[in-house]
């Protein structure tokens, strides 16, 4: 790659909303949709804007040309300082804190390559759909780095601690079949199929009761916690939802053994 | 790899250094390796030497004679007041946080049993490598004692609340089969094989960034922690590891599509 194409900010992230389905593709197939900072920022002004719209109710996050995503862009880092680099970090985090705090599911459809940071935004996703010729890396001492974007949090909440810390210090590639045994990935599929059965799945949760499934969500994301400050912020949030539009029309729907219609409010 | 088996002339617990690994042996087997008080003085030193040792890059325990560790010596507990208990605890106590919080990553290589603070033992290394006839449990209860030296951190940060409460109830013993699907056992290997699977990823570990190593064992053992904590932390680290020569050089070598040469600075 010559300097002048690695300074020219090449990627873009594209966003089709449909039934209350956001689908949201990291569009840099050229780079096995690495985050260029042209692509990073508008994942995250495209999520920003999902997050705080209605009408979306959930939210697929995939990658184009058949890989998710290769993460970080290693050309980008060569000039970084220290403190230039946590900067870079401090903004790039936003990605999947965007994805933790979304009041509405996020799902990965993973086909190919999902490395590094790539990894850490599917890992940080509430369900990673993959295809069974997937594969999930996490080299960063390859490079001299530790994990980043969460995935020293998320991993372990997935996988358990010793399997994490396996997958972090050894940096040894992991298939979809394994993945799923380890808890980083929730349903293998056949290659080409992933975003496909991650529409399946947002569509069951697109005409569900969302402000319960993005409570479910805002609780979860406390842990770790104490057993008693979970039962608190249970209490405090199943309030909101008890007097909710959608609770009274589940409550109606159970009664009336008909299926419910929810709006998502 | 090749090793030599300690044999009858060699301590109760010494260590061996195979290239950048430090491999440090319980060498009791006719008693199955306990925790006995000769051993914990040598033990104790031996993973400090080898955490301030700045050319180990990665530790190993085992056991000789085809046996982890049976646990803590029971014969030598019988007269000891409540203060002496409790002064042993403290003692064998850093051998664990030296383990689980220290700066190099530490791999079990157990072959036969791990039983009772064998297991927890294992527990509280980095990853733990098995013979696929290896047996673990943890029972304590049994002689009127709690499970201890940590595992009841370790062990539930690696399987889940529910079967480590299940393991430490009921005493009962677990296969290398059950132990690896659910989450205590990342490697397994034919009996007879697992110090030297042990060994070569040691060894794999080792030619990763020595500092990345580092940060992320020591950013894991600060678990648990709330997302938003660690990101803020992970930031810092990251920030100190993009400011060091390996960092460069192992970007560098990235883009080289070569091999790195890390040197820890």
């Amino acid at each position: 790659m010559s300097e002048l194409e690695a300074k020219t900010d090449h990627g873009k992230t594209t966003i089709e909303v449909a039934d209350g389905v956001a689908t949201v593709t990291l569009d840099y197939p050229a780079r096995r949709n690495a985050f260029s900072p042209q692509l990073k920022k508008s994942l995250i002004e495209g999520l920003s804007a999902l997050v705080k719209e209605p009408k979306c109710r959930v939210i697929i996050l995939t990658g184009a040309g058949g890989n998710f995503s290769a993460g970080g862009d290693i050309n980008g880092m060569m000039t970084l300082t220290g403190l230039d680099g946590r900067d870079r970090l401090l903004e790039m985090q936003q990605m999947v804190r965007l994805v933790t705090e979304a009041e509405k599911p996020v799902i990965a459809a993973v086909e190919g390559f999902a490395a590094g940071g790539g990894m850490a935004l599917a890992a940080a996703c509430d369900i990673v759909v993959a295809a069974r010729d997937a594969k999930f890396t996490c080299a960063f001492s390859k490079i001299g780095l530790m994990p980043d974007l969460g995935a020293v949090w998320t991993l372990p909440m997935r996988m358990g601690l010793g399997r994490a810390r396996y997958f972090m210090l050894a940096g040894e590639p992991m298939g979809a079949e394994e993945a799923l045994g380890a808890g980083l990935v929730e349903k293998v599929v056949r290659p080409g199929e992933a975003l496909t059965e991650a529409r399946k799945l947002a569509a069951g949760f697109a005409i569900s009761a969302t402000r319960a499934l993005g409570f479910t969500k805002s609780v979860l994301a406390r842990m770790p916690a104490s057993l008693d400050a979970m039962l608190k912020a249970e209490a405090d949030a199943q309030v909101g939802l008890l007097i909710s539009e959608d609770f009274r029309e589940g409550r109606a729907a159970f009664m009336e053994k008909r299926p419910a219609r929810f709006v998502g409010q | 790899m090749t090793y030599r088996e300690p044999t009858e002339d060699d301590p109760l617990c010494f260590a061996v250094r195979h290239a950048t690994t430090a491999l440090i042996w319980i060498n009791e087997p006719k008693r199955r390796n306990p925790l006995s008080l000769q051993v914990r003085g040598p033990l104790i030193s031996e993973v400090a030497a080898a955490m301030e040792d700045d050319e180990v890059r990665s530790v190993v325990i085992a056991g000789a004679g085809g046996c982890f560790c049976a646990g803590g010596d029971i014969s030598g507990m019988t007269e000891m007041t409540g203060a002496q208990a409790r002064k042993r605890m403290q003692i064998i106590h850093q051998l664990i946080r030296s383990i689980h919080s220290g700066p190099k990553p530490v791999i079990a290589a157990v072959e036969g049993w791990a039983i009772g603070a064998g297991l927890s033992l294992a527990s509280a290394c980095d990853i733990v490598v098995a013979a696929t006839n290896a047996r673990f449990s943890l029972p304590f209860g049994k002689i009127a004692l709690m499970p201890d030296l940590g595992v009841l951190h370790t062990l539930p940060a690696r399987i889940g609340v529910g079967r480590a409460r299940w393991m430490a109830l009921t005493g009962r013993t677990i296969d290398a089969d059950t132990a690896s699907r659910w989450g205590l056992v990342e490697e397994t290997a034919e009996p007879g094989t697992v110090v030297a699977h042990a060994l070569a990823l040691a060894d794999d570990i080792a030619q990763n960034a020595p500092l990345s190593n580092t940060v992320t064992k020591q950013m894991v053992a600060r678990l648990p922690l709330s997302f938003e904590e660690l990101l803020a932390a992970e930031a810092d680290a990251q920030a100190m590891l993009f400011s060091t020569e390996d960092f460069v050089e192992g970007s560098r070598a990235f883009l080289e599509k070569r091999p790195p040469r890390f040197e820890g600075r």
